[in-house]
């Protein structure tokens, strides 16, 4: 280590002992500062701003008006909204899940110093850094429902389809689901990977010495070890399931007949399309009551689990 | 062959010598294996495969019709598409990303500092206000956000940020997932360096700069490749702030070739290539620093 | 390193985030009322609702205009979230001097109170514009919130090599259409021996409405209506009547029953529309006369027909559509109404139909005298799509106070109604006391 050695600047080693406690106190803040600036101009005012909206009946140019909770009873009681946060659960619960088991398979099958494992986990991880705009546009194409779509061709090989995907409120959100794992099963994977690196060789050999096989050195020495790396694979799949957006609204924009709606672009739909800007702020509030529960939720079971 | 180095894989799956049946069996195994993974690494690549291999057809085809090899092989496509705006677009994403990403980082580390490698009040609190706002996409916050940006002065010269680079690039500084990576990241620096470097007289200038910056530098790749991706795929900030067609980046310029109706798919998909195609490099080439970031454990609890 | 939750800790720590949300909260309503409208100085602000080779257009009437006036125009064009951009410039009182969008925007806009009255005085000629057009442009009481710069009234398109092909001649009633649509998807009229092929066109997304965009000819046609009017300015909601019914019986018949509809149907928008009939997956598609232009530029070209959209029962009527140019709150009006009697000159229009080939931004020209066939060299099919206009033409009801928002409701349940292939009684049925309901909402239920 080249760096500990070097000489620092010395005006700090005056500095530090004058100012005392008070400015130490301060340091972590300072660093802190830049951050939070951003944090409570870019995020932190939109939202509040956002509940405050959520009082009114926003009408730009003929003057606002106080509903109170108008808007928020108003949510409470719209079935639309109702199936969109039973799709957000369902959509995030089965991207979760599917995410983190295809990944873990994942990773079973590709972890590993080879190169050309290496090679293959590059390869199976491109998706994760294509733009989404980019992959909405390509699985519309090739979901296709004819009879000569791309996804239906595989399928006829195998004696099956064609099936309609998008096209139709049954397989709607399933499709929607498919694109979703195969974007996120190889983020996962990576984790994934990390975790298994981590796992002691010598436990797997001490297991086959004991005549474990695959299947029990698996249950009981590699899913034990992993699981920090799970809580933060489903954690982040939380997250992701929950705020889902481009994907619904490239490709079904909700439907057919809002069988593939969820949350976020309902709300959004509220403020343009329709324009409601009030009661999609009531909407969004809702949501980050949900969100700060959930987030409080997370930081407390982490807390009991580290103590 | 190609496995054949693979001296420890997941589960050991390379079991003792005792326990092996010989080496026939070993290397069916192994062929097997290989052509499992080859059949996974389909599945992930062909499909963006056959996106490039459609948007290289020259000839139109059917709506909905892909090509796994290019017919008519041609770049027709991609000059139409170049020709639709896609350069302007480009060089307006490029400036986002070397502005906001470069920024980005630097906010994120020293914030990351402050809560990896210090002790004090309201920590805690920060952490949970900055994680809450990761689940809050910015679809919900959108009109809100708007009308900030349209009040924020420039910081150089007249006007708000609305329909400038200001705008469309401040508001992506503060992102949590960078800082939750590298929180993580540098908690797992050992004390003694920084405490060497104190009884040295280093301030704390030094330390972060000078210590634990450059360690951070798999973590910073990591956080690197999912800001770039991040800004990459703005969509809904720029189509707010920007009034003048000029300063469209990337992603609008080419969802507003999808809605032509004078264009093919095989130009639509010819502009989701070349959105795709930076993106693909920017992560090949930090591919080993990211890997070694990700494999360090920083997201891995 | 830090501190972790303590029980104190973590209690301190959810007062502050409470806290924090609620000065924030302060902090926002203290700043939430100021606004700045469109700059005084500047080029004139211009949004077009289009994409692809219309900016083109537009570019070259606006730099004419330019050339003329001095006065300088900064346009800016998008389809996709078209309506987001405005709604968020609204709440940000930076509205764009004028707006280029669709005729049927024009009560919601109003009942926004995002744009200005139109004083007919101050935009030349535009009380000498056709009465048709100027129909489109007028609120229930007769006042004019809009300039008209394009008509449309839509139009079938017809392969006439499938037709050729099956011995078949262009439909003129349903039961014509119901014919052609079961030959052309089943007796392989593009003879690539694969069944790969569909009758009938239909852009079915809920998305901007367009379902019931593509249904409401049929509903004319089968002699019903969205509304009857009531006098005053007050309408009832008439989608439950038997007409109505059967024009929800005769999509249920395409889209389920023959199913002679493209897959993909209830996801489509006008683009994937376009794009099924352009590449040879449907062979009819009931459309503007805007798609001449793109379907010419693709290599359908030649290969179909325009014909009067087919008679149902209740006789031939179809959607009529205008584009119209809409004074934004704040504009700079002298300089915008003059943009606007610019772009209703004979000069304007004719540029507006033939400045850019594959982009007729003035369809059907709103200034009499001109003939649109004519202009596009005596294309037939203009000279058809100009007679439909004026014989069967039929508006949406544009200045009900948010004529989109019944669209949308509509598309909904009609979306809803095909996916499942529901019984079209029942879900008209439904269908008409939400819009009953809709329409007290708006404040206009009889």
């Amino acid at each position: 280590m080249t760096t500990e050695t070097r000489a620092p600047a010395p005006t700090r080693t005056v500095a530090a002992p004058r100012r005392g406690r008070g400015r130490r106190a301060l340091v972590p803040w300072l660093y802190l500062a830049p951050a939070l600036l951003f944090f409570a101009v870019f995020r932190f005012w939109p939202t509040a701003w956002g509940i405050y909206l959520s009082l009114y009946k926003v009408r730009p140019y003929l003057g606002n008006q106080w509903v109170g909770a108008d808007n928020f009873v108003r949510a409470l009681h719209d079935p639309a909204l109702r199936s969109a946060v039973w799709h957000t659960v369902v959509d995030a619960l089965a991207t979760v899940v599917g995410s983190a088991v295809a990944g873990f398979a994942l990773a079973l099958l590709l972890e590993g110093p080879a190169r050309l494992l290496k090679l293959f986990r590059t390869a199976v991880f491109l998706p994760v850094v294509v733009s989404m705009v980019a992959i909405a546009e390509l699985w519309s194409s090739l979901l296709f429902p004819g009879r000569y779509g791309a996804a239906n061709s595989v399928l006829h090989l195998a004696g099956v389809g064609p099936l309609p995907f998008l096209s139709s409120p049954h397989s709607a959100l399933v499709s929607v689901i498919l694109v979703q794992v195969w974007k996120s099963a190889p983020y996962d994977m990576i984790i994934f990977v990390a975790g298994l690196a981590g796992i002691d060789r010598e436990l797997y050999e001490a297991a086959s010495l004991d005549g474990a096989g695959l299947l029990q050195r698996l249950r009981y020495v590699t899913l034990p070890a992993l699981r920090p790396t799970t809580t933060v694979v489903l954690t982040l799949g939380v997250i992701r399931g929950m705020r889902v957006f481009t994907e619904i609204y490239v490709l079904t924009n909700g439907g057919p007949n809002g069988a593939s709606q969820t949350v976020v672009p309902y709300d959004y739909l509220q403020a343009t399309t329709n324009n409601d800007i009030g009661y999609a702020a009531a909407i969004s509030t809702l949501f980050l009551l949900i969100t700060v529960a959930l987030t409080l939720l997370v930081q407390r079971w982490r807390g009991r689990r580290e103590s | 062959m190609a496995l054949g180095g693979s001296a420890s894989t997941a589960l050991g799956l390379r079991a003792p010598r005792a326990l092996t049946e010989g080496p026939g069996a070993r290397r069916a195994g192994r062929a097997a294996r290989v052509v499992v993974c080859l059949i996974v690494v389909a599945v992930f690549v062909l499909p963006l495969w056959s996106m490039i291999a459609t948007a290289l057809s020259s000839g139109t085809s059917r709506l909905g019709q892909m090509q796994l090899i290019p017919q008519d092989f041609g770049l027709g496509n991609v000059e139409t598409a170049w020709r639709e705006g896609m350069g302007k677009g480009l060089f307006n994403s490029a400036v986002m990303e070397v502005f906001g990403l470069s920024l980005q980082l630097a906010v994120s580390s020293m914030a990351a500092y402050a809560l990896a490698r210090k002790r004090f009040r309201g920590a805690a609190a920060v952490m949970v206000l900055i994680m809450a706002t990761m689940m809050m996409p910015d679809e919900v916050i959108a009109i809100p956000l708007y009308l900030i940006i349209g009040k924020i002065p420039q910081p150089f010269g007249g006007g708000t940020l609305l329909n400038s680079y200001g705008g469309l690039i401040l508001p992506l500084v503060g992102w949590a997932l960078p800082i939750y990576i590298l929180t993580a990241f540098m908690r797992q620096i050992p004390l003694e360096l920084e405490e060497a470097a104190r009884v040295d007289g280093a301030g704390d200038v030094w330390i972060f700069l000078r210590i634990i910056v450059p360690l951070c530098k798999p973590a910073l790749a990591t956080c690197a490749v999912f800001g770039f991706l991040m800004i990459w795929d703005q969509y809904l900030l720029p189509l707010l702030v920007v009034q003048s067609p000029s300063l469209d980046p990337l992603t609008v310029v080419v969802t507003s070739l999808q809605s032509s109706e004078e264009l093919g798919d095989g130009v639509k998909l010819a502009a989701a290539t070349i959105l795709m195609v930076p993106s693909v490099l920017f992560y090949l080439c930090l591919q080993r620093l990211f890997e070694r970031g990700m494999l360090s454990g920083s997201l891995k609890g | 390193m830090t501190a972790r939750g303590t029980g104190t800790g973590r209690r301190r720590m959810t007062g502050i985030v409470v806290v924090s949300a609620l000065s924030a909260g302060l902090l926002a309503g203290c700043g939430s009322h100021s606004g700045s409208s469109a700059d005084s100085t500047g080029p004139l602000k211009v949004w077009v609702r289009g994409s692809g080779d219309s900016l083109k257009a537009y570019d070259k009437i606006f730099a004419a205009f330019t050339a003329k006036t001095g006065i300088k125009v900064q346009p800016y064009m998008t389809l996709t979230d078209f309506e987001t951009k405005l709604s968020a410039s609204a709440s940000a009182h930076s509205l764009p001097d004028m707006v280029i969008d669709n005729a049927s925007q024009l009560g919601d806009f109003e009942s926004q109170g995002i744009i200005q009255k139109v004083d007919a005085s101050s935009v030349p000629g535009l009380s000498a514009l056709s009465p048709q057009a100027l129909s489109s442009v007028k609120d229930p009481k007769g006042a004019t919130y809009a300039i008209p710069f394009s008509a449309q009234a839509n139009v079938l398109l017809v392969r006439k090599d499938w037709l050729a092909k099956l011995h078949l001649s262009p439909p003129k009633t349903w039961a014509d259409v119901e014919r052609v649509a079961k030959a052309f998807t089943r007796d392989d009229p593009d003879a690539d021996g694969k069944n790969d092929t569909y009758g009938i066109d239909v852009p079915g997304t809920t998305a901007n409405g367009y379902i019931s965009w593509w249904w409401s000819s049929l509903l004319w046609q089968a002699g019903g209506d969205y509304v009857k009017s009531d006098g005053g300015g007050k309408y009832t909601a008439t989608l439950d009547s038997p007409q109505a019914i059967s024009a929800a019986q005769e999509f249920e018949k395409l889209a389920c029953t023959d199913k002679v509809v493209q897959p993909g149907m209830l996801n489509d928008d006008t683009t994937a529309g376009n794009k099924a009939f352009q590449t040879g997956l449907t062979g009819m598609y009931l459309t503007g006369p805007y798609a001449f232009a793109t379907m010419d530029a693709s290599p359908v070209k030649g290969k179909y027909v325009a014909v009067a959209p087919p008679a149902g029962p209740g006789g031939s009527q179809t959607l009529a559509e205008g584009t119209s140019m809409y004074l934004m709150q704040g504009a700079k009006t002298d300089e915008a109404e003059k943009l606007a009697g610019f772009m209703i000159t004979p000069t304007t229009q004719q540029l507006g139909m033939t400045a850019v080939p594959t982009a007729t931004v003035v369809r059907l020209p709103v200034t009499p005298g001109l003939n649109a066939a004519t202009a596009h060299s005596d294309d037939p099919r203009w000279g058809l799509a100009a007679t439909v206009y004026q014989k069967d033409g039929h508006y949406e009801y544009d200045s009900l106070p948010n004529w989109t928002a019944l669209r949308q409701l509509t598309s909904d349940d009609l979306n809803g109604m095909i996916a499942q292939c529901a019984p079209p009684a029942a879900a008209m049925k439904k269908l008409n006391s939400q819009f009953q309901a809709a329409l007290a909402a708006q404040g206009v239920a009889g």
